[in-house]
């Protein structure tokens, strides 16, 4: 794959992909380079703070209220749980119940427990109730990032 | 596998339901197409239920299929009334009913949900590059679900089977004592399995009359169906309790009233089998637990081939 880079004063950034045929490694770098642009902007400290959608690990509704999880970091989101449903399309980030979103690419491990709950273990040590319902979305998201 | 299965039973259902549309151009609504719609249109409800329930309620997958089972059971009980399928005396079929599906569901599911959860294990693993090893049947839960569920169905249908042969041992001997006392009064024949029919006039006398089985001796041992009649307002001990079916009647022949297959009897006692509601749960129960334990020892042995399959697999692919 070549890269060429050049500055084209007074344009918004513009990426151009040109490939001799479609294949799946073309769709997921068009898919990687939409999911750059994609950011929510929650509040924190009373400040308005853009994230990046690599940077959230989950999003949850609690209480009607929505918050999106960084790594270290929790962040009050003002817009609906439908809006981030229709934001989220070909990104990592997937529903895993009627509550919660995932990023799958800080995914460890899902886990039947006991009481036969299925728990979803992030890179952070954070752990996530999965519904049954939303399994066969998760494994899509993993067949469509293993293309 | 699981494709060709799903699609099979599209097509089965497509097909019968195409079969007996045309059948209703045909022979009109007869109550075997409106049987087929009934059943269609309980899976269409239950779909639904079922469809809304897995949205809006996130239970562990036990409890879920308890709650699912109770509400299952309130919907088919209540489709099972308003469509006349239930009489108030076997409602409770209802629950052996949606208790079968609802066991092989879940040993179906719980198997499944392991696989996926294996699928994206793995998936992770190779998204990181991480090595992927193949997990042991020791480690497995979904073969351990499975036996546990055969081990108890399978003790369920013992316990029936020996519930089964309690009341028929019971039953043998409640025969004996009561033939034994009729035959000591003079009584000497006895009819088993009676039906209570319509009283009806014969010659000006009322009658009560009894559809039966008379065992004959004529080189092979047969039977014929015959009619009794006892006239009314005859004296006899009465061990009906109310049932009008499955009756036995202890009797003596009453003069030379013979018409055909008719016979006027002098009746001594009439009696229901004893326990015979609890005969039939406990055969229900052998049948349906059996039938049930059956299924999910094909499916515990699907499951094994595909472990040795897919460890097969596995292994082929590690050494190249």
């Amino acid at each position: 794959m070549r890269v060429e880079k050049r500055q084209v004063k007074d344009q918004p950034l513009t990426v151009i992909v040109e490939y001799p045929e479609y294949d799946p490694t073309v769709d997921r770098l068009i898919t990687k380079i939409r999911n750059l642009s994609i950011n929510f902007t929650g509040k924190a400290d009373g400040k308005n703070v853009s994230i990046d959608i690599d940077d959230i690990y989950y999003i949850e509704n609690v209480d009607r209220k929505i918050f999106l999880y960084s790594r270290k970091d929790v962040y009050r989101y003002d817009g609906s749980m439908s809006d981030i449903d229709s934001a989220i399309t070909d990104t990592d980030l997937v529903r895993i119940s009627r509550t919660c979103f995932m990023n799958v690419s800080h995914l460890r491990e899902i886990m039947q427990m006991k009481n036969s709950h299925l728990e979803a273990v992030l890179d952070n040590e954070e752990k996530l109730i999965v519904s049954r319902k939303y399994l066969k979305d998760i494994k899509r998201i993993f067949r469509r990032k293993l293309l | 596998m699981r494709t060709i299965l799903r699609n099979t039973c599209i097509l089965a259902a497509l097909m019968i339901l195409t079969v007996f549309t045309f059948s209703i151009a045909g022979v009109g609504f007869t109550e075997e197409i409106k049987l087929v719609f009934q059943l269609f249109g309980l899976a269409f409800i239950l779909s639904v239920v079922n469809y809304y329930f897995d949205d809006i309620v996130s239970l562990p997958i036990v409890a879920g299929y308890l709650v699912k089972y109770a509400v299952f059971v309130g919907i088919v009980i209540v489709f099972g009334f308003i469509a006349g399928w239930f009489f108030p005396s076997n409602f409770w079929m209802a629950f052996i009913y949606v208790g079968v599906i609802a066991v092989i569901a879940y040993a179906i599911d719980s198997v499944k949900t392991e696989k996926e959860i294996e699928d994206i294990n793995e998936m992770v693993k190779m998204s990181k590059n991480e090595k992927i090893s193949f997990k042991p049947l020791k480690q497995r839960k979904g073969w351990k679900v499975l036996l546990v569920l055969v081990l108890s169905l399978i003790v369920l249908c013992v316990a029936s089977l020996a519930g089964f042969i309690y009341v028929l041992d019971y039953n043998i001997h409640f025969r004996m004592n009561n033939s034994a006392e009729a035959q000591a009064a003079g009584y000497n024949k006895s009819y088993f399995p009676s039906t209570k029919l319509d009283n009806v006039v014969i010659d000006g006398t009322l009658y009560e009359c009894y559809d039966s089985v008379e065992v004959t001796f004529a080189g092979n041992i047969d039977s014929t169906h015959i009619k009794i009649y006892i006239e009314s307002g005859k004296d006899y001990i009465d061990g009906t309790e109310g049932k009008t079916d499955r009756l036995i009647i202890y009797c003596k022949d009453a003069g030379t009233f013979y018409y055909g297959d008719d016979h006027f009897v002098e009746p001594y006692s009439i009696y229901t089998e004893g326990k015979v509601d609890l005969e039939n749960y406990c055969l229900g129960g052998f049948i349906y637990s059996g039938l049930a334990a059956a299924i999910v020892v094909i499916v515990l042995v699907v499951y094994f081939i595909l472990y040795f399959v897919r460890r097969k697999k596995f292994d082929d692919v590690s050494a190249s």
